[in-house]
């Protein structure tokens, strides 16, 4: 049972998908009209700040929106299968088996009280009919694949016996065994040493190719996306505000907030600005209904038109074709912050 | 044994001098063997002050713990703090009340550091109460004020920490370690947990803060970009060591250690064109166990240059002419440089054990 079966599947095709959460204070629109198409063995970064509804896109993906959330328009297409709109029964034979997810946090995709290889195991008999013995060899060899030392001790092990970094490892192992489709991971390096995060990067990488495995890579670093990605989507509010070939929006970007966040971040690979430029203020919370842009409190660019009107997503002119971006004010021009 | 040096000719205001903290994990209850973590295992430095010295290295490395150690909250094992020609392990009463308000700490987690059942104002004026900084009356004015500093609202001190963001809660921890006063202020990650667009402006109020008060700081930290924009001298750990400290141009100009290279490259730059891949960072696996250090130079196992005589010989700290100090046999001084003064800081780790 070794790899490469999942490849050459299906496109994950998302059309216009939105999502409302219910809370005490009424109703978040989460998710807003994204569409977006991953095809196989292809990695799509979705970049943007916390509450830009990054989490909330993953978990609608997968079918794993809590009890107050739910899909309030749109398909998810895996082949011919809408998941949006499956039962839960459908969802189960998919979640795992054709799309996997791996949270930032592994002990929330681990179970805290079941041995990593009974967790590893568990996928590979009721998915792909192994045998105990020969999943538990094939758990092992997985194990050592993600680069977790050890991995018949480690197999095992309880999930907290183990360090963030080769929990995370141990996850993504659970996440691939049985060779899904799509592999979402959500924020999956944020708590970890930058040391062990390029470690689970080049590991993430490898596997998706090796597998012909898509990834869906989503972070707030847009370092994490920079070398990882083919395509990227930035998020903000709930709606997708610029998308392309990572390439084009790092080297073109056309939202002020692609800008911004560039701008934002600190570097060592550019000389040294005396302070770095921070996105005033915080993103909005989603509750109030937004006549214009919803970027336009903390945007740099902003004009009359910018309050009072959503730009729509659009392709940006004169850029490549795929590069869309939803911004009334021409980016070509405007003065860009000194790099 | 002659402490890191610093450029400044002036007396450091914080000195730690061959610093060990070991913690006893023995498994006792379990019939386990006596077991102990060298935490911190030998280490040396001067901040001047005024100065910001950054300490990086990995979880593990035991920045944290030298941390909280500079501020009294650990007991060193052997050696020792200074604060302004005192010995902190020596402070009581008055004394150590009196240092207690003069180095504070900023935390790395937003979320746990603030109690989520007090107001904000309450959590501002709970240093100020335990120093007796006057009538409440004058404390609210203070707080008030501590709030303006870090550029929130002056109504955030009747609402309940839940009610702000990360970057929110952490200028609320700013403002709570800054409210008495302090010169000396130990930022243990104060960004890590933030977002990246969050981080800049919680980067630029701390280094507007320390300008504008003249702090001494020490700042902990895992990424050396974020390092970068706060600091002035770099001291890179590993396994509770001092690998290499020097000022902030020596160590990313020119990092001398392989463990400081592969801190620099494991950054992703944000720049496809780069071709920046983690396989590239070249650094295996995690961070061996403190409790039983590798042989040699403890980096010896991870080290994409380690040589024979890296698993059996420690090597010793130079000191180069500038100041600056590396651990590493590979590590040679530039070249024009005076005499390398050799220290023998480095003892064998079983030394202390035992």
């Amino acid at each position: 049972m070794n790899g490469g079966l999942a490849a050459g599947g299906d496109d994950l095709v998302v059309r216009d998908l939105s999502t409302i959460y219910a809370t005490s204070h009424g109703q978040i629109v989460a998710v807003r009209d994204v569409s977006v198409t991953v095809a196989p063995g292809e990695a799509v970064g979705i970049v943007g700040e916390s509450g830009c509804g990054k989490t909330a896109l993953a978990l609608a993906l997968v079918g794993l929106l809590p009890r107050n959330g739910r899909i309030a328009a749109g398909e998810v297409m895996l082949g011919d299968i809408d998941l949006a709109s499956a039962g839960s029964k459908v969802l189960r034979t998919i979640r795992g088996r054709r799309i996997a997810i791996v949270f930032q946090d592994s002990m929330t995709s681990l179970d805290p009280v079941m041995p990593i290889g009974r967790q590893i195991t568990e996928g590979l008999i009721e998915h792909l009919g192994l045998s105990r013995k020969q999943a538990r060899v094939r758990a092992a060899e997985l194990l050592t694949e993600v680069g977790v030392p050890e991995a018949g001790r480690r197999l095992r092990q309880f999930p907290h016996q183990l360090s963030g970094g080769l929990r995370q490892r141990a996850a993504i192992a659970v996440a691939i065994a049985v060779n899904p489709d799509v592999l979402i991971a959500d924020e999956p390096t944020t708590a970890l040493d930058v040391t062990i995060q390029a470690q689970l990067l080049d590991l993430l990488e490898r596997e998706c190719r090796q597998r012909g495995m898509s990834l869906i890579l989503i972070t707030h670093d847009l370092g994490v996306v920079a070398s990882v990605t083919d395509r990227i989507l930035v998020m903000y509010a709930g709606r997708v505000v610029e998308s392309g070939t990572t390439g084009v929006v790092f080297a073109d970007p056309r939202h002020p907030y692609t800008v911004a966040l560039l701008d934002s971040m600190p570097r060592l690979d550019a000389t040294l600005r005396d302070r770095l430029q921070a996105i005033p203020g915080t993103p909005p919370t989603g509750y109030a209904e937004l006549a214009g842009c919803p970027f336009a409190p903390r945007c740099g660019h902003v004009m009359d038109r910018c309050r009072a009107e959503m730009p729509a997503l659009e392709m940006v002119t004169g850029g490549p074709e795929g590069h869309h971006a939803a911004c009334f004010a021409d980016m070509t021009t405007a003065p860009r912050s000194p790099a | 044994m002659e402490p890191g040096v610093t450029q400044s000719s002036e007396a450091p205001l914080v000195r730690a001098e061959n610093l060990r903290v070991v913690f006893d994990v023995s498994a006792r209850s379990w019939g386990g063997r006596a077991q102990r973590l060298h935490a911190v295992d030998g280490v040396s430095f001067d901040i001047a002050p005024g100065e910001s010295l950054a300490i990086v290295g990995e979880s593990g490395s035991g920045k944290t713990t030298t941390g909280r150690a500079l501020l009294g909250l650990y007991r060193p094992s052997t050696g020792s703090v200074w604060f302004d020609g005192e010995d902190v392990s020596s402070l009581r009463g008055a004394r150590l009340k009196r240092f207690r308000r003069r180095a504070q700490m900023i935390f790395q987690d937003p979320y746990a550091s603030l109690n989520p059942r007090m107001k904000v104002g309450a959590i501002i004026a709970e240093p100020l109460r335990a120093h007796g900084y006057g009538s409440p009356a004058q404390c609210k004015l203070r707080v008030r004020e501590m709030l303006d500093m870090v550029g929130l609202p002056p109504d955030s001190a009747d609402r309940f920490p839940y009610a702000f963001s990360g970057g929110q809660r952490q200028r609320i921890g700013i403002a709570r370690a800054l409210a008495v006063g302090p010169e000396f202020v130990v930022a243990d990650e104060p960004v890590s947990a933030l977002d990246v667009s969050i981080q800049a402006q919680v980067l630029n109020l701390l280094a507007d803060l320390r300008d504008e008060l003249s702090l001494t700081m020490v700042f902990i930290a895992h990424n050396l970009a974020v390092v970068r924009h706060i600091a002035s001298r770099v001291a890179v750990m590993y396994l509770g060591q001092l690998v290499e400290s020097g000022t902030r141009d020596e160590i990313f100009d020119s990092p001398a250690h392989p463990y400081t290279r592969v801190l620099l490259r494991a950054v992703p730059p944000p720049d496809p064109s780069a071709g920046w891949k983690g396989a590239q960072v070249a650094l295996r696996g995690d961070i061996p166990s403190p409790v039983n250090p590798p042989s040699g130079c403890r980096f010896h196992t991870r080290c994409p240059e380690a040589m024979d005589i890296c698993r059996r010989v420690v090597p010793e700290t130079q000191t180069w002419p500038s100041g600056r100090q590396v651990a590493c046999h590979l590590a040679v001084p530039p070249a024009g440089g005076g005499a390398v003064a050799v220290t023998a800081a480095r003892r064998d780790a079983s030394a202390g054990g035992s």
